[in-house]
């Protein structure tokens, strides 16, 4: 493993990461909040971030053929979960795809409609950012062409967030006196 | 007997150790041995030919004939313990061979966290768990241990995981293999499937399958939840001996957590625990 530099540019909601490495012909394995999400040939990626959001990404670089990103890849508390799910068999009325979430037995909140493609076997969506120690729950609803939801969502699916190790708790505060912020033990 | 034909349950749901992303069409991942990762593993699809290649497996398995619409398991070409459980659509098969993405779980079994001040206070947690035969031939015996402690874990962590169990080799022990298993925000735990001897008088053969458990500083399983035992070997004396399951029946498990006092969290501590059961087949 031999990354020598990372940078990072932004462009509107896009932040593109950019890793260097001394080892040739190496593949970069990146890690988005603390999960696997893709290699690369190059030792670039782009990131979406929403205004204010602020992610960790971990790149590592390999040579080794037999290289596992999941199980040789660095610990990490992902704060993001990736649904899958497989289009419903015996259903072909199926226009869309309603994706919900809701926190601690709250209301569900939708997350995103996904267009069912017909010939297309299973679709994949990550939710956002998740908060540490919550519970959620997501639900998969089929929709047809005019609206009407499916009784049977194809996922009904839960978790509970667990993202460690936990940021310290602090307070900052400035110090018109000395003009600093002073950071303390909350 | 197959391996999978020993499932533990949380209520009437089976514990998930693993979670999967990943998979061809006409293929739905239904379970995965806790054995096989985490990692990358692969599914490849040939005709109406179905194989699997663990992660880290130098080989895809035998492949499967799923000519008809049904459940296959599919094992991996080097180690057949690490098997997947599919559930085939035959109507929507078509070659490929795709990744299929396994990370551990964790809070499987805890399905909620302990607040700050019971851990600063110290608690004691106890869950029921259920061990079903799930197969076709009734179990002669059932035996739970524990075993592969994680020693530096600095609390226990009940966790569940569980799984399926896989068929141990009809011939001399090998060593454990881990099991990744999840627990709460306080504390992980994982599972190690046990292989060990195997044959037994009569043609009987031994299996042993994952069990959720909780370990960790003071970790105990009982199978009456009133005298528990942290057995650590499978013909320990305080081992866990259940009689026979008959198909469809189940025992009942009792895993009890001691946290101590002031202990910090780690969601992401292992354990293990151990089972096996012999059947007649």
């Amino acid at each position: 493993m031999a990354i020598t530099s990372i940078n990072q540019t932004r462009s509107g909601d896009m932040v593109l990461v950019t890793a260097l490495s001394d080892l040739a012909g190496a593949r970069f394995y990146w890690y988005f909040d603390g999960a696997y999400v893709g290699a690369t040939g190059g030792g670039a990626r782009g990131f979406a971030l929403s205004p204010g959001e602020q992610a960790r990404v971990a790149v590592l670089d390999s040579v080794d053929p037999a290289f596992d990103p999941i199980a040789d890849g660095p610990i990490g508390y992902p704060g993001r979960v990736t649904l899958e799910w497989v289009r419903p068999i015996g259903t072909e009325d199926i226009a869309w795809y309603l994706v919900e979430q809701r926190k601690n037995g709250g209301a569900y909140v939708t997350l995103a409609r996904v267009r069912h493609r017909p010939g297309r076997w299973s679709y994949r969506y990550t939710t956002g950012r998740l908060d540490d120690l919550a519970n959620y729950v997501w639900r998969i609803t089929p929709i047809d062409a005019v609206g009407n939801l499916s009784p049977d969502p194809v996922i009904n699916a839960s978790r509970l967030i667990v993202r460690w190790p936990d940021a310290p708790a602090f307070a900052a505060a400035y110090d018109a006196i000395s003009d600093r912020v002073i950071v303390e033990a909350a | 007997m197959a391996a999978e034909a020993l499932q533990l349950r949380l209520a009437t749901l089976p514990v998930v150790s693993l979670a999967w992303l990943g998979t061809v069409p006409g293929v739905v991942i239904a379970a995965a041995a806790g054995l096989n990762g985490p990692g990358v593993g692969r599914l490849r699809v040939s005709g109406a030919s179905i194989a699997w290649q663990a992660p880290g497996s130098g080989a895809f398995g035998v492949a499967v004939d799923a000519a008809v619409d049904g459940t296959y398991v599919l094992r991996d070409g080097v180690d057949p313990d690490k098997w997947l459980q599919v559930t085939v659509f035959t109507a929507f098969l078509s070659d490929a061979t795709a990744p299929v993405y396994l990370e551990e779980v964790y809070g499987n079994v805890m399905v909620s966290d302990f607040a700050a001040a019971a851990v600063a206070a110290g608690t004691v947690n106890t869950v029921t768990l259920r061990i079903y035969n799930v197969g076709d031939v009734a179990m002669e015996e059932v035996r739970v241990w524990l075993g592969g402690l994680d020693a530096e874990l600095p609390i226990s962590g009940l966790a569940g995981v569980a799984g399926r169990c896989r068929r141990a080799e009809p011939s001399n022990g090998r060593g454990g293999r881990g099991l990744p298993v999840g627990t709460s925000g306080l504390s992980a735990g994982v599972i190690k499937l046990g292989r060990g001897p195997t044959r037994i008088g009569g043609g009987a053969r031994r299996h042993y399958c994952p069990l959720p458990a909780a370990l960790g500083y003071a970790v105990g399983i009982s199978s009456d939840n009133v005298s528990f035992y942290a057995p650590r070997e499978e013909f320990a004396a305080d081992a866990l001996v259940y009689g026979p399951l008959a198909v469809g029946a189940y025992h009942t498990l009792y895993v009890r957590r001691s946290i101590p006092a002031g202990m910090s969290a780690d969601p992401r501590g292992r354990t293990d625990i151990r089972t096996s059961f012999s059947s007649l087949y």
